[in-house]
């Protein structure tokens, strides 16, 4: 038994330094739009402490890497959270190509490429709804000290 | 045993709650949790690693509707008390709110001013008033309570006046508000939602209102009707006896306010005896068997059957006598 407990506390060690290289942060944040001293209308974001039905949230997930080396091969995947409906990806400065699940991650795909199974196990083209993961595929490396951000906009039901 | 006793009803609730909870959306309270996940590799060698777990917790939205449920404005008559109007109430935000009620019946655009009595509640849950079993609503002591979704029916009952006539309109309003607030859409009253998370005022303000219709028509009658029979028996006696005939008058009078329009009289040919054919006769005079443009007929309507109509019957106005004779056989 003792010797289990050694063993998992290793992995998460492990798992620790494998972190430590490219940082990932997220924020849930929404837009509230104000009209300021000259009349006019002024978008700003704020974070989502509570949303009703309706609201759409944007999730900005940040990275940084503090390593010295370049990160190769970089992916970012989130899923969708429950009782959220995926809208749309914002764009990102970032060369990423962004790929969706409709399957809970085992496939992912242009959103035009995927299908579901309706009713009647016939195949019919997914829907917003339908999305499981949304995926940035970064098409270059991460060099050290580089940083950004990718966005999501879903929905909450 | 008794823990599971109390269980039983929560579950309850909440597979009501689940089921309907979709149309007013994610129920308040939840929490929304979203973490990325990152792959990537350095120097050849696979890592990966997750962001924080972001949090964002559903507001309780404030949100009903109301609407009145009679097809039609309701038939009453003038003078007549307690008639109802029935309202649906729907918590159409998503958690658990209960609401105060009050009615109006002094509004402007119609013809008459119903007097309002009191508001009911749908205690036996059938939809439809019944004055012995639904509680009368009294206000912040029995204010109905609804989970996301739930409906009630709501009953507003006015007495009519006397005074109303014949095909007036009269309405009457029931205005319903949450108790956790109302205000401007969007107003956030913090804490006070379910489970102490923020209530927010839905897109209604947190409150309804709906009129209902009443529609004077007139008093009617009741009617009575009186039945005799004489008995002829072949030996010049009054014994009911094979070849006997029975001759039988329905005196139709009417008792109350108002007249009764469009009164039909059937009457069944009494078993083991047979009509005797051209006997029909309404207030003394012959009405013939078939079923022709005269008031009555026989066994033509129904089988076995006479069926006078007798067109409308007022109070103070003649009666009207119907009389057929049959045959022992």
């Amino acid at each position: 038994m003792k010797r289990v407990l050694t063993i998992t506390v290793l992995v998460l060690l492990s798992a620790g330094v494998a972190n430590a290289a490219v940082e990932l942060n997220t924020v849930a944040l929404t837009e509230i739009t104000t009209t300021d001293e000259e009349g006019q209308e002024v978008t700003t974001r704020v974070e989502a402490g509570k949303v009703v039905p309706g609201d759409e949230v944007i999730y900005t997930i940040t990275f940084a890497n503090h390593g010295t080396e370049p990160a190769a091969d970089v992916v970012i995947t989130n899923p969708i959270p429950d009782h959220m409906v995926f809208t749309q990806v914002e764009d990102s400065p970032y060369q990423a190509t962004v790929s969706m699940s409709a399957d809970g991650g085992s496939r992912y795909d242009a959103p035009r490429n995927l299908t579901v199974t309706d009713a009647k196990g016939q195949p019919r083209p997914a829907k917003e709804s339908d999305f499981t993961h949304v995926r940035w595929t970064f098409q270059n490396p991460l060099e050290p000290g580089a940083e950004g951000s990718v966005s999501f906009r879903a929905q909450l039901q | 045993m008794r823990l599971i006793s109390r269980l039983i009803p929560v579950t309850v609730f909440c597979l009501a709650g689940a089921a309907c909870a979709f149309a007013g959306g994610t129920p308040a309270g939840t929490d929304i949790t979203s973490q990325a996940i990152i792959n990537y590799t350095i120097t050849g060698t696979g890592y990966s690693g997750v962001s924080n777990t972001v949090t964002t917790s559903v507001a309780e939205v404030l949100d009903l509707s109301l609407v009145w449920q009679d097809a039609a404005p309701v038939a009453v008559q003038p003078g007549a008390g307690g008639q109802a109007l029935t309202f649906r109430l729907t918590n159409i935000g998503n958690g658990s709110d209960s609401y105060a009620l009050t009615g109006l019946s002094t509004l402007t655009g119609d013809d008459f001013d119903p007097n309002l009595t009191n508001i009911h509640l749908d205690t036996n849950g059938n939809g439809s008033f019944d004055p012995g079993s639904d509680e009368l609503y009294i206000p912040g002591g029995n204010d109905p309570v609804l989970a996301a979704d739930a409906f009630t029916m709501l009953f507003l009952l006015n007495d009519i006046p006397s005074g109303a006539l014949v095909d007036q309109l009269g309405d009457s309003r029931l205005d319903v508000v949450s108790n956790t607030g109302s205000g401007n859409p969007g107003e956030v009253i913090v804490g006070a939602g379910e489970m102490g998370v923020d209530a927010v005022v839905g897109a209604g303000g947190g409150l309804a209102d709906d009129r209902g219709t009443y529609r004077i028509v007139p008093l009617s009658a009741q009617l009575a009707i009186l039945k005799s029979a004489v008995v002829v028996d072949p030996f010049g006696g009054s014994r009911p006896v094979t070849g006997a005939t029975i001759t039988y008058e329905l005196s139709v009078t009417a008792t109350g306010t108002g007249t009764t329009s469009n009164v039909v009289i059937s009457d069944d040919i009494p078993l083991n005896t047979t009509y005797n054919p051209g006997t029909l006769m309404l207030n003394g005079a012959s009405v013939t068997d078939a079923l022709d443009g005269d008031n009555g007929d026989v066994g033509g309507t129904t089988s076995g059957t006479i069926t006078v109509a007798i067109g409308d019957v007022a109070v103070g106005g003649p009666g009207q006598t119907i009389t057929f004779t049959v045959t022992i056989d």
